[in-house]
Protein backbone atom coordinates (compact mmCIF):
# COMPACT_ATOMS: atom_id res chain seq x y z
CA UNK A 1 0.00 0.00 0.00
CA UNK A 2 1.40 3.37 -0.95
CA UNK A 3 1.55 5.93 1.83
CA UNK A 4 0.99 9.62 1.21
CA UNK A 5 2.59 12.08 3.59
CA UNK A 6 0.72 15.31 4.26
CA UNK A 7 2.58 18.63 4.68
CA UNK A 8 2.58 18.37 8.46
CA UNK A 9 4.04 14.83 8.39
CA UNK A 10 6.64 15.96 5.90
CA UNK A 11 7.70 18.88 8.10
CA UNK A 12 7.86 16.60 11.12
CA UNK A 13 9.98 14.04 9.27
CA UNK A 14 12.32 16.75 7.96
CA UNK A 15 12.92 18.09 11.42
CA UNK A 16 13.52 14.56 12.79
CA UNK A 17 16.14 14.03 10.08
CA UNK A 18 17.85 17.34 10.88
CA UNK A 19 17.85 16.55 14.59
CA UNK A 20 19.26 13.06 14.03
CA UNK A 21 22.07 14.35 11.81
CA UNK A 22 22.86 17.20 14.21
CA UNK A 23 23.11 14.87 17.18
CA UNK A 24 25.01 12.16 15.32
CA UNK A 25 27.56 14.60 13.90
CA UNK A 26 27.83 16.90 16.88
CA UNK A 27 26.41 19.97 15.15
CA UNK A 28 23.83 22.60 16.06
CA UNK A 29 20.51 21.74 14.42
CA UNK A 30 20.25 25.22 12.91
CA UNK A 31 23.49 24.51 11.02
CA UNK A 32 21.98 21.43 9.36
CA UNK A 33 20.39 23.10 6.34
CA UNK A 34 19.00 21.66 3.11
CA UNK A 35 22.17 22.54 1.23
CA UNK A 36 24.50 21.13 3.91
CA UNK A 37 26.72 18.40 2.43
CA UNK A 38 26.52 15.29 4.63
CA UNK A 39 30.07 14.08 3.98
CA UNK A 40 31.88 17.39 3.47
CA UNK A 41 30.15 19.64 6.01
CA UNK A 42 28.92 17.17 8.62
CA UNK A 43 31.98 14.92 8.28
CA UNK A 44 29.67 11.91 8.31
CA UNK A 45 30.35 8.71 6.38
CA UNK A 46 28.42 7.09 3.58
CA UNK A 47 26.42 4.86 5.93
CA UNK A 48 24.82 7.59 8.01
CA UNK A 49 21.75 7.55 5.76
CA UNK A 50 21.10 3.89 6.59
CA UNK A 51 21.42 4.62 10.29
CA UNK A 52 18.94 7.41 9.80
CA UNK A 53 16.51 4.95 8.20
CA UNK A 54 16.92 2.54 11.11
CA UNK A 55 16.07 5.42 13.41
CA UNK A 56 12.78 6.34 11.73
CA UNK A 57 11.80 3.00 10.15
CA UNK A 58 9.25 2.00 12.78
CA UNK A 59 7.52 5.37 13.08
CA UNK A 60 6.82 5.46 9.35
CA UNK A 61 6.08 1.79 8.65
CA UNK A 62 8.94 1.51 6.18
CA UNK A 63 9.01 -2.24 5.60
CA UNK A 64 11.71 -2.48 2.97
CA UNK A 65 14.80 -4.43 3.96
CA UNK A 66 17.60 -2.11 4.94
CA UNK A 67 20.06 -3.88 2.64
CA UNK A 68 17.77 -3.15 -0.32
CA UNK A 69 17.70 0.51 0.59
CA UNK A 70 21.48 0.42 0.92
CA UNK A 71 21.79 -0.89 -2.62
CA UNK A 72 19.44 1.82 -3.85
CA UNK A 73 21.56 4.48 -2.15
CA UNK A 74 24.74 3.11 -3.74
CA UNK A 75 23.11 3.63 -7.15
CA UNK A 76 21.46 6.93 -6.17
CA UNK A 77 23.86 8.67 -3.80
CA UNK A 78 22.52 11.17 -1.29
CA UNK A 79 24.85 14.14 -0.86
CA UNK A 80 22.98 16.92 0.91
CA UNK A 81 20.55 17.06 3.81
CA UNK A 82 17.84 18.26 1.40
CA UNK A 83 18.46 15.20 -0.81
CA UNK A 84 18.30 12.96 2.25
CA UNK A 85 14.90 14.42 3.17
CA UNK A 86 13.54 14.08 -0.38
CA UNK A 87 14.86 10.51 -0.68
CA UNK A 88 13.21 9.64 2.61
CA UNK A 89 9.84 11.07 1.44
CA UNK A 90 10.17 9.00 -1.75
CA UNK A 91 11.04 5.79 0.09
CA UNK A 92 8.11 6.17 2.46
CA UNK A 93 5.61 7.12 -0.23
CA UNK A 94 6.66 4.73 -3.01
CA UNK A 95 9.46 2.57 -1.61
CA UNK A 96 8.14 -0.78 -2.80
CA UNK A 97 7.67 0.55 -6.31
CA UNK A 98 11.23 1.95 -6.32
CA UNK A 99 12.65 -1.40 -5.20
CA UNK A 100 10.76 -3.26 -7.95
CA UNK A 101 12.09 -0.78 -10.52
CA UNK A 102 15.62 -1.27 -9.17
CA UNK A 103 15.39 -5.07 -9.39
CA UNK A 104 14.04 -4.84 -12.94
CA UNK A 105 16.90 -2.54 -13.92
CA UNK A 106 19.49 -4.90 -12.37
CA UNK A 107 18.18 -7.93 -14.22
CA UNK A 108 17.83 -6.05 -17.53
CA UNK B 1 73.25 10.76 0.90
CA UNK B 2 72.70 8.96 -2.38
CA UNK B 3 69.56 6.85 -2.45
CA UNK B 4 70.31 3.18 -3.01
CA UNK B 5 68.49 1.37 -5.80
CA UNK B 6 66.02 -1.26 -4.54
CA UNK B 7 65.43 -4.50 -6.42
CA UNK B 8 63.25 -7.61 -6.18
CA UNK B 9 65.20 -10.88 -5.98
CA UNK B 10 62.62 -13.50 -5.05
CA UNK B 11 58.91 -14.09 -4.60
CA UNK B 12 56.32 -16.54 -3.34
CA UNK B 13 52.56 -16.62 -3.80
CA UNK B 14 49.55 -18.50 -2.40
CA UNK B 15 45.93 -17.69 -3.23
CA UNK B 16 42.67 -19.52 -3.86
CA UNK B 17 44.13 -20.39 -7.27
CA UNK B 18 46.96 -22.48 -5.86
CA UNK B 19 49.41 -23.25 -3.09
CA UNK B 20 52.55 -22.17 -4.92
CA UNK B 21 53.75 -19.53 -7.35
CA UNK B 22 53.75 -21.68 -10.48
CA UNK B 23 50.21 -23.01 -10.04
CA UNK B 24 48.98 -19.48 -9.42
CA UNK B 25 50.62 -18.00 -12.47
CA UNK B 26 49.16 -20.60 -14.84
CA UNK B 27 45.65 -19.88 -13.54
CA UNK B 28 46.11 -16.12 -13.49
CA UNK B 29 47.16 -16.33 -17.13
CA UNK B 30 44.19 -18.51 -18.02
CA UNK B 31 41.78 -16.18 -16.24
CA UNK B 32 40.40 -18.74 -13.80
CA UNK B 33 38.30 -17.85 -10.80
CA UNK B 34 39.08 -19.10 -7.29
CA UNK B 35 35.67 -18.06 -5.93
CA UNK B 36 33.37 -20.83 -4.64
CA UNK B 37 30.54 -21.31 -2.15
CA UNK B 38 32.05 -20.63 1.30
CA UNK B 39 33.05 -23.44 3.65
CA UNK B 40 34.76 -21.60 6.47
CA UNK B 41 31.65 -20.19 8.17
CA UNK B 42 27.95 -21.00 8.49
CA UNK B 43 26.72 -19.51 5.23
CA UNK B 44 23.09 -19.67 6.37
CA UNK B 45 23.90 -16.81 8.75
CA UNK B 46 25.10 -14.25 6.19
CA UNK B 47 23.66 -12.69 3.01
CA UNK B 48 26.97 -13.41 1.25
CA UNK B 49 27.67 -17.12 0.85
CA UNK B 50 30.74 -17.09 -1.40
CA UNK B 51 34.48 -16.53 -0.95
CA UNK B 52 37.86 -17.22 -2.53
CA UNK B 53 39.21 -19.55 0.14
CA UNK B 54 42.52 -21.38 0.08
CA UNK B 55 42.45 -24.96 -1.19
CA UNK B 56 40.83 -27.19 1.48
CA UNK B 57 44.12 -29.12 1.55
CA UNK B 58 45.92 -26.09 2.99
CA UNK B 59 45.63 -27.29 6.59
CA UNK B 60 47.50 -30.51 5.76
CA UNK B 61 49.83 -28.69 3.41
CA UNK B 62 51.10 -26.52 6.28
CA UNK B 63 52.46 -29.66 8.00
CA UNK B 64 55.00 -30.00 5.19
CA UNK B 65 56.47 -26.70 6.28
CA UNK B 66 55.84 -26.41 10.02
CA UNK B 67 55.70 -28.44 13.21
CA UNK B 68 52.51 -29.40 15.00
CA UNK B 69 53.56 -27.15 17.85
CA UNK B 70 54.02 -24.17 15.54
CA UNK B 71 50.56 -24.78 14.09
CA UNK B 72 49.02 -24.73 17.58
CA UNK B 73 50.74 -21.47 18.34
CA UNK B 74 49.76 -19.61 15.17
CA UNK B 75 46.70 -18.30 13.37
CA UNK B 76 45.77 -19.40 9.86
CA UNK B 77 47.32 -16.15 8.60
CA UNK B 78 50.49 -16.82 10.61
CA UNK B 79 50.74 -20.30 9.10
CA UNK B 80 50.21 -18.89 5.64
CA UNK B 81 52.97 -16.32 6.16
CA UNK B 82 55.37 -19.02 7.33
CA UNK B 83 54.65 -21.30 4.37
CA UNK B 84 55.20 -18.35 2.03
CA UNK B 85 58.52 -17.51 3.73
CA UNK B 86 59.74 -21.10 3.47
CA UNK B 87 58.73 -21.29 -0.19
CA UNK B 88 60.54 -18.01 -0.82
CA UNK B 89 63.77 -19.13 0.84
CA UNK B 90 63.65 -22.57 -0.81
CA UNK B 91 63.07 -21.20 -4.31
CA UNK B 92 65.46 -18.23 -4.18
CA UNK B 93 67.92 -19.42 -1.53
CA UNK B 94 70.00 -16.33 -0.69
CA UNK B 95 72.45 -18.28 1.51
CA UNK B 96 71.34 -16.56 4.68
CA UNK B 97 74.15 -18.15 6.70
CA UNK B 98 76.71 -16.13 4.78
CA UNK B 99 74.87 -12.81 5.10
CA UNK B 100 74.86 -10.24 7.91
CA UNK B 101 71.43 -11.02 9.32
CA UNK B 102 71.40 -7.96 11.56
CA UNK B 103 70.84 -6.09 8.25
CA UNK B 104 67.92 -8.25 7.08
CA UNK B 105 64.39 -7.53 8.34
CA UNK B 106 60.91 -8.92 7.98
CA UNK B 107 57.90 -6.65 7.38
CA UNK B 108 54.49 -8.16 6.81
CA UNK B 109 51.21 -6.41 6.03
CA UNK B 110 48.02 -7.90 7.38
CA UNK B 111 44.58 -6.41 7.56
CA UNK B 112 42.24 -8.74 9.39
CA UNK B 113 44.56 -10.96 11.38
CA UNK B 114 44.51 -10.65 15.14
CA UNK B 115 41.33 -10.09 17.06
CA UNK B 116 38.97 -11.82 14.63
CA UNK B 117 40.06 -15.36 15.44
CA UNK B 118 37.20 -17.13 17.23
CA UNK B 119 39.78 -19.26 19.08
CA UNK B 120 40.58 -16.14 21.12
CA UNK B 121 37.35 -16.86 23.02
CA UNK B 122 38.45 -20.24 24.38
CA UNK B 123 39.27 -19.99 28.08
CA UNK B 124 41.69 -22.92 28.14
CA UNK B 125 43.74 -21.70 25.22
CA UNK B 126 47.38 -21.31 26.28
CA UNK B 127 48.38 -19.67 23.02
CA UNK B 128 45.56 -17.14 22.57
CA UNK B 129 47.82 -14.11 22.90
CA UNK B 130 50.73 -15.46 20.91
CA UNK B 131 48.43 -16.76 18.18
CA UNK B 132 46.41 -13.62 17.78
CA UNK B 133 48.97 -10.85 18.12
CA UNK B 134 49.19 -9.43 14.60
CA UNK B 135 52.97 -8.94 14.84
CA UNK B 136 53.36 -12.74 15.14
CA UNK B 137 53.27 -13.03 11.36
CA UNK B 138 56.57 -11.21 10.99
CA UNK B 139 58.09 -12.32 14.30
CA UNK B 140 57.88 -16.05 13.54
CA UNK B 141 59.58 -15.59 10.18
CA UNK B 142 62.42 -13.66 11.77
CA UNK B 143 62.77 -16.35 14.45
CA UNK B 144 62.76 -19.12 11.85
CA UNK B 145 65.43 -17.55 9.66
CA UNK B 146 67.39 -15.59 12.26
CA UNK B 147 66.60 -12.19 10.72
CA UNK B 148 67.70 -9.59 13.26
CA UNK B 149 66.87 -6.40 11.39
CA UNK B 150 63.63 -4.38 11.71
CA UNK B 151 60.73 -6.79 12.07
CA UNK B 152 57.07 -5.89 12.44
CA UNK B 153 53.58 -6.09 11.04
CA UNK B 154 51.97 -3.19 9.23
CA UNK B 155 48.27 -2.45 9.20
CA UNK B 156 46.61 0.03 6.91
CA UNK B 157 43.58 -2.14 6.11
CA UNK B 158 43.55 -3.20 2.47
CA UNK B 159 46.75 -1.28 1.78
CA UNK B 160 48.72 -3.17 4.48
CA UNK B 161 50.78 -5.41 2.21
CA UNK B 162 51.52 -2.49 -0.09
CA UNK B 163 52.58 -0.33 2.85
CA UNK B 164 54.84 -3.12 4.14
CA UNK B 165 56.60 -3.12 0.75
CA UNK B 166 56.91 0.66 0.87
CA UNK B 167 58.39 0.73 4.35
CA UNK B 168 60.90 -1.98 3.46
CA UNK B 169 61.78 -0.03 0.31
CA UNK B 170 62.53 3.08 2.38
CA UNK B 171 64.58 1.18 4.96
CA UNK B 172 66.69 -0.44 2.24
CA UNK B 173 67.00 2.70 0.15
CA UNK B 174 68.21 4.70 3.15
CA UNK B 175 70.76 2.08 4.16
CA UNK B 176 69.11 0.94 7.39
CA UNK B 177 68.59 -2.55 5.96
CA UNK B 178 70.28 -4.43 3.12
CA UNK B 179 67.45 -6.84 2.53
CA UNK B 180 63.98 -7.80 3.76
CA UNK B 181 61.45 -10.58 3.60
CA UNK B 182 58.39 -8.47 2.89
CA UNK B 183 54.80 -8.74 1.75
CA UNK B 184 51.41 -9.63 3.18
CA UNK B 185 49.24 -12.52 4.33
CA UNK B 186 45.59 -12.64 5.35
CA UNK B 187 43.36 -15.65 5.84
CA UNK B 188 40.36 -14.41 7.76
CA UNK B 189 37.38 -15.70 5.84
CA UNK B 190 35.14 -16.43 8.82
CA UNK B 191 31.74 -15.40 10.14
CA UNK B 192 33.04 -12.20 11.78
CA UNK B 193 34.68 -10.89 8.63
CA UNK B 194 31.84 -11.80 6.26
CA UNK B 195 29.18 -10.50 8.62
CA UNK B 196 31.11 -7.28 9.23
CA UNK B 197 31.58 -6.49 5.57
CA UNK B 198 27.98 -7.48 4.81
CA UNK B 199 26.83 -4.93 7.37
CA UNK B 200 28.49 -2.14 5.42
CA UNK B 201 27.17 -3.51 2.12
CA UNK B 202 30.66 -4.07 0.75
CA UNK B 203 30.36 -7.69 -0.41
CA UNK B 204 28.95 -9.24 -3.56
CA UNK B 205 25.82 -11.30 -3.00
CA UNK B 206 25.93 -13.04 -6.37
CA UNK B 207 25.70 -16.36 -4.55
CA UNK B 208 24.24 -18.33 -7.44
CA UNK B 209 27.27 -17.71 -9.65
CA UNK B 210 30.38 -17.61 -7.41
CA UNK B 211 32.92 -17.64 -10.24
CA UNK B 212 31.21 -14.67 -11.86
CA UNK B 213 30.75 -12.63 -8.70
CA UNK B 214 33.96 -10.61 -8.68
CA UNK B 215 33.57 -8.33 -11.69
CA UNK B 216 35.71 -5.21 -11.32
CA UNK B 217 34.81 -2.30 -13.61
CA UNK B 218 31.74 -4.14 -14.98
CA UNK B 219 28.55 -2.10 -14.80
CA UNK B 220 26.77 -4.83 -12.84
CA UNK B 221 29.40 -5.21 -10.11
CA UNK B 222 27.80 -5.53 -6.70
CA UNK B 223 30.66 -5.59 -4.22
CA UNK B 224 33.88 -7.47 -3.56
CA UNK B 225 34.42 -11.14 -2.76
CA UNK B 226 36.49 -11.97 0.31
CA UNK B 227 39.63 -13.93 -0.41
CA UNK B 228 42.49 -15.59 1.41
CA UNK B 229 46.09 -15.47 0.33
CA UNK B 230 49.49 -13.91 0.57
CA UNK B 231 52.62 -12.96 -1.28
CA UNK B 232 56.18 -12.34 -0.18
CA UNK B 233 59.26 -11.00 -1.91
CA UNK B 234 62.91 -10.43 -1.19
CA UNK B 235 63.52 -6.70 -1.48
CA UNK B 236 67.15 -5.79 -1.44
CA UNK B 237 69.59 -3.06 -2.33
CA UNK B 238 71.02 -3.49 -5.82
CA UNK B 239 74.51 -3.39 -4.35
CA UNK B 240 73.75 -6.21 -1.89
CA UNK B 241 72.07 -8.33 -4.57
CA UNK B 242 75.00 -7.95 -6.98
CA UNK B 243 77.55 -8.65 -4.28
CA UNK B 244 75.94 -11.99 -3.46
CA UNK B 245 75.39 -12.82 -7.13
CA UNK B 246 71.60 -12.87 -6.97
CA UNK B 247 69.40 -12.82 -10.06
CA UNK B 248 67.63 -9.45 -10.08
CA UNK B 249 64.01 -9.84 -11.21
CA UNK B 250 62.90 -6.20 -11.49
CA UNK B 251 63.72 -2.80 -10.03
CA UNK B 252 61.36 -1.48 -7.37
CA UNK B 253 61.69 2.02 -8.73
CA UNK B 254 59.55 3.94 -6.24
CA UNK B 255 56.30 4.24 -4.38
CA UNK B 256 54.01 6.63 -2.54
CA UNK B 257 51.92 6.12 0.57
CA UNK B 258 49.34 8.76 1.50
CA UNK B 259 46.10 9.20 3.35
CA UNK B 260 43.02 10.98 2.03
CA UNK B 261 42.20 12.22 5.55
CA UNK B 262 38.57 12.56 4.55
CA UNK B 263 36.34 9.55 5.09
CA UNK B 264 36.70 6.25 6.96
CA UNK B 265 35.31 4.18 4.07
CA UNK B 266 34.70 6.07 0.86
CA UNK B 267 37.42 7.41 -1.42
CA UNK B 268 37.38 11.06 -2.48
CA UNK B 269 35.02 11.59 -5.39
CA UNK B 270 36.68 11.86 -8.77
CA UNK B 271 39.59 9.70 -7.58
CA UNK B 272 41.46 12.86 -6.63
CA UNK B 273 43.31 11.28 -3.70
CA UNK B 274 44.16 8.16 -5.65
CA UNK B 275 45.52 10.28 -8.50
CA UNK B 276 47.72 12.27 -6.12
CA UNK B 277 49.20 9.03 -4.84
CA UNK B 278 49.86 7.66 -8.34
CA UNK B 279 51.50 10.94 -9.36
CA UNK B 280 53.67 11.00 -6.23
CA UNK B 281 54.77 7.41 -6.85
CA UNK B 282 55.79 8.17 -10.43
CA UNK B 283 57.70 11.23 -9.23
CA UNK B 284 59.46 9.14 -6.57
CA UNK B 285 60.47 6.65 -9.26
CA UNK B 286 61.56 9.41 -11.65
CA UNK B 287 59.21 8.04 -14.30
CA UNK B 288 57.04 10.00 -16.71
CA UNK B 289 53.36 9.00 -17.07
CA UNK B 290 54.02 8.32 -20.77
CA UNK B 291 56.38 5.49 -19.83
CA UNK B 292 53.73 3.46 -17.96
CA UNK B 293 52.69 0.29 -19.80
CA UNK B 294 50.55 -1.53 -17.27
CA UNK B 295 48.62 -0.92 -14.04
CA UNK B 296 47.61 -3.63 -11.62
CA UNK B 297 44.49 -1.94 -10.28
CA UNK B 298 43.14 -2.16 -6.75
CA UNK B 299 39.91 -2.96 -8.69
CA UNK B 300 37.77 -4.38 -5.92
CA UNK B 301 34.45 -4.74 -7.78
CA UNK B 302 32.72 -2.19 -5.56
CA UNK B 303 30.83 0.68 -7.11
CA UNK B 304 32.92 3.39 -5.44
CA UNK B 305 36.42 2.00 -5.81
CA UNK B 306 36.25 1.06 -9.45
CA UNK B 307 34.71 4.34 -10.54
CA UNK B 308 37.09 6.50 -8.48
CA UNK B 309 40.16 4.46 -9.41
CA UNK B 310 39.35 4.73 -13.12
CA UNK B 311 38.91 8.50 -12.78
CA UNK B 312 42.10 8.67 -10.71
CA UNK B 313 44.10 6.86 -13.39
CA UNK B 314 42.82 9.35 -15.97
CA UNK B 315 43.78 12.27 -13.75
CA UNK B 316 47.26 10.92 -13.00
CA UNK B 317 48.18 9.69 -16.47
CA UNK B 318 46.31 12.14 -18.70
CA UNK B 319 46.40 11.06 -22.36
CA UNK B 320 48.47 8.02 -21.46
CA UNK B 321 45.39 6.54 -19.74
CA UNK B 322 44.04 5.73 -23.21
CA UNK B 323 47.02 3.52 -23.95
CA UNK B 324 47.79 1.82 -20.66
CA UNK B 325 46.52 -1.72 -19.89
CA UNK B 326 44.76 -1.93 -16.53
CA UNK B 327 43.71 -5.20 -14.90
CA UNK B 328 42.34 -6.43 -11.62
CA UNK B 329 43.72 -9.65 -10.12
CA UNK B 330 40.78 -9.51 -7.70
CA UNK B 331 38.46 -10.54 -10.54
CA UNK B 332 40.01 -14.00 -10.10
CA UNK B 333 41.06 -14.25 -6.45
CA UNK B 334 38.70 -11.87 -4.69
CA UNK B 335 40.03 -9.43 -2.14
CA UNK B 336 42.52 -10.78 0.39
CA UNK B 337 42.39 -7.57 2.47
CA UNK B 338 45.84 -6.77 3.92
CA UNK B 339 47.55 -9.26 1.64
CA UNK B 340 46.07 -7.94 -1.59
CA UNK B 341 48.75 -5.32 -2.28
CA UNK B 342 51.54 -7.85 -1.82
CA UNK B 343 49.84 -10.53 -3.94
CA UNK B 344 49.28 -8.02 -6.73
CA UNK B 345 52.87 -6.78 -6.47
CA UNK B 346 54.07 -10.35 -7.04
CA UNK B 347 51.67 -10.91 -9.96
CA UNK B 348 52.85 -7.62 -11.46
CA UNK B 349 56.49 -8.77 -11.26
CA UNK B 350 55.48 -12.03 -12.98
CA UNK B 351 53.59 -10.07 -15.65
CA UNK B 352 56.73 -8.04 -16.40
CA UNK B 353 59.02 -11.06 -16.48
CA UNK B 354 56.67 -13.14 -18.62
CA UNK B 355 55.51 -10.30 -20.88
CA UNK B 356 51.88 -11.02 -20.14
CA UNK B 357 49.10 -8.84 -18.72
CA UNK B 358 46.61 -10.93 -16.75
CA UNK B 359 42.92 -10.38 -17.57
CA UNK B 360 40.06 -8.76 -15.70
CA UNK B 361 37.56 -11.59 -15.84
CA UNK B 362 33.76 -11.30 -15.73
CA UNK B 363 33.88 -8.06 -17.65
CA UNK B 364 30.60 -8.15 -19.58
CA UNK B 365 28.82 -4.80 -19.49
CA UNK B 366 30.89 -1.63 -19.86
CA UNK B 367 30.28 1.10 -17.30
CA UNK B 368 30.45 4.65 -18.75
CA UNK B 369 32.18 5.74 -15.52
CA UNK B 370 34.94 3.14 -16.04
CA UNK B 371 36.33 3.70 -19.50
CA UNK B 372 39.85 2.29 -19.60
CA UNK B 373 41.37 -0.80 -21.25
CA UNK B 374 40.81 -3.39 -18.51
CA UNK B 375 42.31 -6.35 -20.46
CA UNK B 376 38.79 -7.79 -20.51
CA UNK B 377 38.36 -11.54 -19.96
CA UNK B 378 41.42 -12.70 -21.88
CA UNK B 379 45.03 -12.05 -20.88
CA UNK B 380 47.37 -10.39 -23.31
CA UNK B 381 50.98 -10.85 -24.34
CA UNK B 382 52.64 -7.47 -24.10
CA UNK B 383 56.01 -6.00 -23.21
CA UNK B 384 55.87 -4.33 -19.84
CA UNK B 385 58.85 -2.12 -19.02
CA UNK B 386 57.10 0.01 -16.40
CA UNK B 387 54.20 -1.12 -14.23
CA UNK B 388 52.25 0.39 -11.37
CA UNK B 389 50.36 -1.44 -8.65
CA UNK B 390 47.60 0.33 -6.70
CA UNK B 391 46.25 -0.49 -3.23
CA UNK B 392 43.63 1.48 -1.31
CA UNK B 393 42.24 0.80 2.16
CA UNK B 394 39.41 1.79 4.49
CA UNK B 395 40.73 4.78 6.37
CA UNK B 396 41.83 6.55 3.21
CA UNK B 397 45.14 4.67 2.92
CA UNK B 398 46.47 4.89 -0.63
CA UNK B 399 49.63 3.20 -1.88
CA UNK B 400 51.05 2.99 -5.39
CA UNK B 401 54.19 1.06 -6.32
CA UNK B 402 56.20 1.55 -9.48
CA UNK B 403 58.25 -1.30 -10.94
CA UNK B 404 60.72 -1.01 -13.82
CA UNK B 405 62.46 -3.61 -15.93
CA UNK B 406 65.98 -4.08 -14.55
CA UNK B 407 68.69 -2.99 -16.91
CA UNK B 408 71.80 -3.63 -14.84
Amino acid sequence: MATTLNEEQKADLASKIREFLAEECDMEVEDVKDETDIMEDLKADSLVFLELIQEIQQDYKLDIELRQIGKYIVKNPVRTVGEAIETMYNLIERGEEIMIEMEAEASA
Amino acid sequence: MTKRKVVVTGMSLITSLGLDLEANWEKFKAGESGVRTGTRWDISQTPTKIAAELDPGFTKFVRKYASRRFIRQTSRSGQLAMVLARQLVQAYDPGLDKLDRTRIGCIIGTGGSGGYDPDMMRVDDTWAVVRNMPNALAAWISIEFGLEGSTYTVNSACASGADALGIAHTLIQSGRLDMAVVGGADAVVNFGTVHGFNQVLALSERNDAPERASRPFDKNRDGFVLGEGGGLVFLESEEHARKRGATILVEHAGYASTDEATNIMAPKEGGVGMAQTMTAALRDAGIDPDEVDYISAHGTSTDHNDRCESQGIRLALGERANKVAVSSQKSMIGHSLGAAGAIEFVVTVLSMLEGFATPTINYEVPDPDCDLDYVPNVGREMKIDVAMSNSFGFGGHNVTHVLRRYRG
